[in-house]
């Protein structure tokens, strides 16, 4: 009875112990752990499909401008031309899209489900909750835009981007305080840490003093 | 009337076997999930559409070419060949039997998943039913489906099942998703000289399935193919389809059995 | 010219062992089967029957003038219209119910469609299988699928039979039904050709046999005329192949 016991024991702590020591909510997530290091590839893969999917199913945007401008076969260089290239080449044309084309109005809705992917696969993706949030904004959905961007942020606390994002985000929906509370998060959390980091902080910078002025509040000191 | 018999074969063998009904319940799934789940906006039907039509495509893909690849193989390991072949027919009708039963079984499996994609369109109320690109990748990928069942069971008139499998799923990704590429390497490969009309040739030789693939076009709303074109590519589909069987037949004839 | 309903005239088949050795399976085999003759195919084990066989069925594709069956060459498909074949190994397709295998034979054959439900049903109740019609080829037995075997070869009736070892795995009462079966049929007027290693089925029904050994016609002759100076047909097996007799009490 005591040996039985001691091995239903080993098994369980085996079992609960890691799930109560994760810190990462990743390592709980069934999906995670079926799709392992390849979740990642999957959530990048995801996040590039929605530019795809913006330009109209085609990969890359318009690789060629005169072909998407002007309809014209691309040019090649000086090779001899190889018999039946151009009834392949137009097949191939027709039965794939080459415009160059953007989703408009309504249809942008079609790139959402591919950042909701993005995320879902790799929490810490963050240009896919940037990205996302900015769509659903752009498409006339403010809350889902706000929860989103909130998920985020429960995901990546200490990314000062989402925290900048958010703060443009009731910026423009002119809720100043929240605002205000966002940008001055996002400049304590800054790190000048990629390429585009002066640009943030530039961009925290004005639009916090904007939202401050909105508030009637005192300018912060550079 | 031979080889109708020999492939009606093909067909109880597919409708049989667990395989299939696995793949359908798979796919009645993933419609039902898709239909169910959070996708962050409604009213999407594109991601839906999207990933259930490739879902089904492939799937069609990995149904149809292990189902044609052990066709003669598995006749000539178990010797129930014998019980065939010892009939007044030519080896030509048994082989063409096999690739037109493992097609019109590929076929039935397709359509069953297809009405799968129809049905979820359905009920998301999206008007792409009616959309006549639709209609036009179905027969097209119907006949690329009788264009692989024809190279699986060429393959299989000198090759292992294993090996099968193999070598026509390679030409199938192969061609499907990187046809356009090899096209412009070789094109713009002038210093290979001789090489270049060789690897031409070859090219020309290969199975372009990727004229067979729509899907983008159905999805993104790109409108219908030109029906000259589309006929075109039908037409390709068929003759390179008789054309491969008549050379398994070839290769099947003086085979010993 | 009389035309025999199976001939082979100078038969020979070699096989590839190996890179460059080749294997002489039949060398130079020659005989003829009559119309409504039962011939015994015997020989020990690689005396190259089911080779023979396998070459008069164009399995093996043989030089033109080599094999005829009801005087067409072998490798003419019109050849089998009247040929029943019964292989060794009794595998037929297991998912097909025993009807519905019957059937695609028949269809195979070339039998129109509305005379195959009555010859489906005729044919097994001669063989003794029509209450395992409805039932699917895998839960058939060894017995069992030997019997479909033998129904698989008989439901387009056809005038020629070529069986290769027609009783193995039946249990005692099978091969009895079958033995009857194998007379019936000559009384109809059937030609058979059949191998077996079961001697004494052979000095049965047999009217002839033939005897092969290394791929060679060791003798073709009347069962009557072999087994005259041996007590059987083993005896004189054993004798023809140059083995020393077994010791009697």
């Amino acid at each position: 009875m005591l040996l039985a016991a001691g091995v239903i024991a080993l098994l369980l702590t085996s079992v609960l112990v890691p799930r109560l020591k994760a810190a990462d909510p990743r390592d709980a997530d069934i999906l995670m752990q079926v799709l392992g290091g390849t979740a990642d590839l999957a959530a990048e893969k995801a996040y590039q499909e929605a530019d795809v999917y913006f330009h109209g199913g085609i990969a890359g945007g318009c690789p060629d401008e005169a072909v998407c401008v002007h309809g014209a076969m691309p040019h090649r260089g000086e090779s001899a031309p190889l018999p039946l290239a151009r009834l392949v080449k137009r097949l191939h044309g027709e039965t794939a899209p080459r415009a160059h084309r953007h989703l408009q109005g309504k249809e942008e809705k079609e790139l959402l489900p591919w950042f909701v992917a993005a995320v879902r696969l790799n929490p810490h993706h963050i240009e896919a909750w940037r990205t996302g949030s900015y769509w659903f904004y752009r498409t006339g959905d403010f809350q889902r835009a706000e929860e989103f961007i909130r998920e985020g942020i429960c995901h990546n606390p200490k990314d000062y981007r989402l925290y900048l994002d958010r703060g443009i985000l009731y910026h423009r929906l002119e809720k100043w305080e929240a605002a205000a509370t966002d940008l001055e998060r996002a400049r304590r959390l800054w790190k000048n840490s990629s390429e585009d980091a002066p640009y943030d902080l530039s961009a925290i910078r004005t639009y916090l003093r904007d939202s401050r002025e909105r508030l009637q509040q005192p300018a912060i000191s550079r | 009337m031979g080889s109708l018999a020999i492939a009606r074969l093909s067909i109880v063998e597919i409708l049989r076997r667990k395989e299939f009904y696995v793949v359908l319940v798979l796919v009645i799934g993933l419609a039902a999930w898709m239909q169910t789940m959070n996708l962050g906006a409604s009213g999407t039907g594109r991601f839906a559409k999207d990933i259930v039509m490739q879902v089904v495509w492939l799937a069609s893909f990995a149904l149809a070419v292990p189902l044609a690849a052990r066709q003669i193989v598995t006749d000539v390991e178990q010797k129930t060949i014998y019980v065939l072949m010892s009939r007044p027919i030519h080896r030509w009708h048994y082989v063409f039997g096999r690739v037109g039963g493992a097609a019109a079984a590929s076929a039935i499996c397709f359509t069953s998943l297809f009405l799968v994609l129809v049905l979820m369109l359905l009920a998301k109320g999206v008007a792409g039913i009616a959309d006549p690109g639709l209609w036009q990748a179905f027969a097209l990928q119907i006949t690329a489906l009788v264009m692989i069942c024809s190279i699986a069971v060429f393959f299989s008139t000198f090759a292992t099942s294993a090996g099968t499998v193999t070598f026509s799923l390679l030409l199938l990704l192969m061609t499907r998703y990187g046809g356009p590429s090899i096209l412009d390497r070789i094109e713009s490969a002038s210093n290979l000289g001789i090489f270049r009309d060789v690897f031409w040739g070859v090219y020309l030789a290969l199975p372009h399935f990727e004229f067979f693939n729509i899907s983008q076009r159905v999805v993104h709303g790109w409108g219908v193919l030109p029906s000259g074109v589309f006929l075109q590519i039908m037409a390709y589909g068929v003759a390179y389809s008789v054309f491969v069987a008549a050379l398994a037949a070839v290769v099947f004839r003086r085979r010993w059995l | 010219m009389h035309t025999a309903a199976i001939e082979a005239k100078g038969l020979t088949i070699e096989y590839r062992a190996g890179r460059a050795r080749k294997k002489l399976a039949v060398a130079g085999l020659s005989f003829r089967v009559e119309r409504g003759e039962i011939v015994g195919f015997i020989g020990p084990n690689g005396a190259g029957k089911t080779s023979a066989i396998k070459a008069l069925l164009d399995f093996i594709p043989v030089p033109p003038g080599t094999c005829f069956i009801s005087g067409m060459p072998s490798g003419d498909p019109r050849a089998r219209l009247s040929v029943g074949y019964m292989p060794e190994v009794s595998y037929y397709p297991k998912y097909l119910t025993l009807s519905e295998f019957l059937h695609t034979c028949a269809a195979i054959s070339g039998m129109p469609p509305r005379f195959r439900r009555e010859a489906v049903a005729s044919t097994a109740m001669r063989v003794g299988v029509h209450h395992h019609l409805n039932v699917r080829l895998s839960s058939f037995s060894k017995g069992m699928l030997q019997q479909a075997g033998c129904a698989q070869a008989l439901v387009h009736d056809p005038d020629v039979l070529i069986l290769d070892e027609p009783m193995s795995g039946l249990d005692p009462v099978a091969r009895m039904r079958m033995r009857r079966l194998l007379s019936a049929l000559r009384s109809d007027g059937k030609t058979i050709l059949f191998s077996s290693h079961e001697l004494s089925e052979i000095e049965m029904i047999a009217d002839r046999v033939l005897l092969l050994n290394e791929g060679r016609l060791l003798y073709d002759g009347p069962i009557c005329e072999v087994v005259d100076s041996d007590r059987n047909l083993e005896q004189a097996f054993l004798r023809l192949l140059g083995e020393e007799l077994p010791w009697v009490a």
